[in-house]
Parts: structure tokens; sequence; C-alpha cells
């Protein structure tokens, strides 16, 4: 098994919250750039550690998130993490043009002579009203917007696109990425239409903002649709994200993650905004499992250790956390286990890195 | 090969584009390319030559030249037997039973064709198909290369708006359809 760590790179100061978007009334610009600042720490200490891969994400309009293109911060991580892949989950592809996506995804690979991993998001609900995008075609724009970014990528000539959603007369991206064919490819598949779709297109998978029993579930639906298709996924192509605190005891780890208000997390996009929330899942949005689709982000504001149970959350000494990585890894197999440290002040989480670093991940690699 | 004028069929006023398809192809989008042209379609089988006689015969000496799959090829000859003739060519899913490449006399005239093409390719058509819209696109001059997302081989049939779209445009402003003249201004 596989690490990687993620950090949505989050405002570290007061914010208001309960709400989306958020007002900037009490916004400091010195509170952001040193949020984004620890960020780069975290990420430059994982990749000493030996940490796989690097993981940004894109989120807009909230202080849960400081990259709302994380092309931009990738490019910044390029100059710190010197060995680690870098992965971006994602870009949220219907929202953006595909052919700047495909070129920034180049830039990046290029910059990292090819440790550039692709991620391709449809977002979270909310992120449709950013652009002014209707959720009614976020599946019909993602399932072109990819199809064009990967012409793209691989199109030596200069080509015209003529499709639903998108058109360009003539298209012909410099830089080019560095991986042949193109970067790893990876979308969410918590919902069935997902799944179903990254078989039928051999596209790896990741599980966000989900239960273990959820993921398990729809990752043998993706596992079943590919045998049917006529592949077999490796371990490497299932992801799954995780929130962890790690301490040189439990009692030590679970005080913490206590004392940092854990046990009362707050809702970040959508689920701040029902209104919102209703408008979107109404449009379709949300698919036909929209019930367990709508309930399983939720499952993150239940207490520790419903979290715990439900594999949401790995809380412990490293001997602990390795059984509970373990248990993911049977229940689910995924072969990349993505950690977002969780956020107990920055010295905390430093040492809760490096303890994952040093005390799980050399036995992760060996489950 | 047929009688052209028991094969020919007309729609449309204006500038005349002159269609060679197969019978077995399924229903090209004429009624939207004859918005705002004539269109003369012939099935084939027809050579270059027959087909230029026929649209003489018409009294029509200049015309836009479009070819699907095997029609392509004549089109392509035509073309190349008759340049003054054809203002712009369109290619739909070129067959080509013998590839350009490779044949030094064809790549030498394809080379030295000025006239405008427009290759178009469906994004599910296949590696095939594609490949042999890049041999064409290397070797034209003046040659744009269109894919059509979702479409097989008979990309006019399984996409017709976006087909004749793209199709209008290029006939109309040649290679300059590449700048957009799509407004984006939402209220003035």
């Amino acid at each position: 098994v596989k690490a990687a760590l993620f950090s949505i790179v989050p405002y570290v100061g007061q914010a208001e919250h309960g709400t989306w978007p958020v007002p900037a009334r009490i916004y400091s610009s010195e509170v952001a750039g040193r949020s984004m600042e620890m960020a780069l720490e975290q990420y430059e200490l994982a990749d000493q550690l030996g940490f796989d891969w690097v993981t940004l994400a894109e989120h807009h309009f909230a202080p849960l998130s400081l990259t709302p293109n994380p092309m931009v911060m990738a490019g910044a991580v390029t100059q710190r993490v010197r060995r680690a892949k870098i992965a971006l989950l994602g870009a949220t592809i219907p929202i953006l043009n595909p052919v700047r996506v495909a070129e920034e995804f180049a830039m990046l690979d290029t910059l990292t002579g090819g440790r550039v991993v692709a991620g391709m998001l449809r977002g979270t609900a909310n992120e449709y009203v950013t652009y002014d995008v209707n959720p009614a075609e976020s599946w019909g724009r993602f399932e072109e917007a990819m199809a064009l970014i990967i012409r793209a990528w691989t199109e030596p000539l200069p080509f015209g696109w003529q499709g639903r959603h998108y058109r360009f007369r003539t298209v012909s991206i410099w830089p080019r990425p560095v991986q042949e064919p193109h970067p790893p490819i990876y979308m969410s598949a918590s919902s069935p239409e997902a799944g179903e779709f990254a078989a039928r297109h051999r596209v790896s998978i990741g599980f966000a903002f989900t239960t273990l029993p959820l993921a398990s579930g729809a990752a043998r639906h993706y596992r079943e649709r590919a045998a049917a298709c006529g592949w077999q996924p490796a371990p490497d192509d299932v992801l799954y994200r995780v929130t962890a605190h790690v301490a040189d005891s439990d009692e030590q780890a679970l005080e913490e993650l206590r004392a940092s208000g854990a046990d009362t997390p707050r809702r970040g996009f959508s689920g701040s905004n029902r209104p919102l929330d209703d408008a979107v899942a109404g449009a379709g949005y949300y698919g036909r499992d929209a019930a367990n689709q709508r309930g399983r982000i939720a499952a993150h504001t239940r207490p520790i250790a419903e979290r715990i149970e439900q594999g949401a959350l790995l809380a412990g000494s490293p001997d602990t956390v390795l059984g509970q990585a373990r248990r993911i890894r049977d229940e689910l197999g995924a072969g990349i286990l993505e950690v977002v440290f969780s956020p107990v002040g920055r010295e905390r989480t430093l040492r809760a890195i490096e303890l994952f670093g040093t005390g799980v991940l050399p036995r992760l690699r060996e489950l | 090969m047929g009688s052209p004028t028991s094969q020919e069929d007309h729609a449309g006023e204006g500038p005349a584009l002159v269609h060679l398809y197969d019978a077995g192809d399924r229903t090209p989008p004429h009624d939207l390319l004859a918005r705002e042209r004539q269109v003369i379609s012939f099935e084939m089988p027809h050579t270059a030559a027959t087909m230029l006689g026929a649209v003489s015969g018409l009294g029509i000496d200049q015309f836009d030249l479009m070819g699907t799959s095997s029609g392509a090829t004549i089109a392509l000859s035509a073309a190349l037997t008759a340049p003054e003739r054809v203002r712009a060519l369109v290619l739909e899913s070129p067959a080509t039973t013998r590839p350009p490449a490779g044949d030094p006399e064809l790549e030498g005239a394809l080379s030295g064709l000025q006239v405008p093409v427009l290759v178009v390719i469906g994004t599910e058509a296949g590696p095939i198909a594609a490949e042999t819209g890049r041999t064409l696109k290397q070797l034209l001059p003046n040659c744009q290369l269109l894919y059509v997302y979702d479409a097989g081989d008979a990309v006019a049939a399984d996409r017709p708006e976006a087909f004749a779209e793209a199709v209008s445009d290029f006939l109309e402003r040649h290679e300059q359809y590449v700048v957009s003249r799509r407004s984006s201004v939402l209220f003035p």
C-alpha cells in the first residue's frame, strides 16, 4: 500500500462558517499566506519522509480550502517536492476550460519530469454555482471534457473539436505531457454512474468524503464493471482518502483531536447551504444513488468514535493507525491510502506526519 | 458506373455544394446544409470524370465539394484533376483504400493542392480513421482536421447539427473559420 498526503490548504484563522459562499469580512491576507506556507511545509515534510504522493484539490469560495486553482499551488509544490508524485484531485473539469486544463497538467508534468497525477472530478454541488454552470449538464460536460483533454495531450497535429458542450476550431498544446501516453487519470467513483464510466474508460478511481462500507460497495461495483469490460484494476487504481491523527499514544491522539474541536466538525461546502444543495440535487446532479451520495458527506460530521468505526478517521498511536489502515486495505483493496492530517495545530500536525512517516509508512508498504 | 442524372438530387439555393456519398451511408444532413446553399448529391459509384462532367452538365463551373467515405477518395481525385473548379473540399471519414503516404506521385500532387480542405473524423470511429485524417493533414498544405465528439464513421448522421455547423462555417470562411464570430455578450 502506498501513501499520499493530502492538504485541502485550509485557512487557519477565524472565519464565518455554516454558510456557502463564505463572506470575507474578517479575512486576513497574512493568515492566508501563513496557511499556504503551512501546507507547503507539510508537502515538503511528506516528500522527505517517503510519502509516494502529495495531493491538492479544487474548491471555491470558502476558507476550508485556499486552492481554487490547484494548478497554481502545484506550481509552487513542484519547487518544494522533489521526489513524490504531485496529484491534483482534481481539476473540477466540467466547470473549467478543458484545453486550459490539458495545458496546465502538461506544464506541471514538464516541471516535475513526469510526476503528475491528473485527477478529473465533477466537484461538490456548490462548484456549479462558482462559474455559473448548469449542474444538470455536469455529466455530459465531464465526459466530453475528459475526452478532449486526452485528445489535446496525445494528438500530434493541430485539430479542431466539434463537441456538444465544447467547440474549439484549432488546438495544439505546448508543452506536452512527459508521461506516455499521458499522465494517469483518477476520478471519483462514489456513485454507480461514475464507477461504470471509470471501468469503461479504464480510469483509476478515488474515494473521498465517504465511509469504508460505502466505498467498499462502490469499489466492488467498479471492479465488476471493469471485469465486464475485459480488464482488472490493479491495487493502485483504487485510492481511499481518510482523515488521520497520529500521536505517541492512543489517548494522546484522541485528546489532541478533541482539543482541536474535531468532535464537532463543520460542514464546509454544499452541506452549509441546503437550498443550494437541494436545487443542485433537483437538477439530477447526484444521479440514481442520490440519497447515499448526499448522505455520505454528512457521515463526516459524526463523533470521533463513530468516524473511526466507519473508516472515515484514523486515530491513535502508529500501531493503532496501522491496524486501522490494514482494515481499509482488507475491506476495500485500496493500493493508495491518502491521508489528510487533522488540523490540530501546526506543531502537532507536523509531529503526526512524522510519526506516520516513520512508524506507519514503512509497514504500510508491506501490506 | 451509374448514370449521374438518375442518381443526383438537388436541395436548396445558393452556392453549389456537390456531395459524393455511398447509397449505404446513413442519411446525410442535406436539409441543414441546404439552408444557405444548393446541395447536389451524387450516389456512388462515380469517377472524378463522370462527376465533373455531370456538374458541368448542370451549368455549374465552380463549386464546393464534399465526399463521404469512398466518396471522399473520388472527391480528392476530382480536386486534383480540376483544382480551379473546386472552391473548398470536405472529406468526411475519408476511406483510403490506398493510403496516400508512401506513394511519392500522389504525395507530390497532394502537397501541391492549394484548395482548402476540411477533414472530418468522429471520435468514436477508431484509430484508422484518425490516422487517415492525420496523413491527409500532413500532406495537404491547407487542411483542417476536425474531430466530431461522440460520432462514429457516419459523422454527419450521428451528429448532424454539429457536422453541418462546422461544414457550413468552413465552406464560407475556409481556413479563417478558426476565428470565432460567436458573441459572448449576454446582455447589452
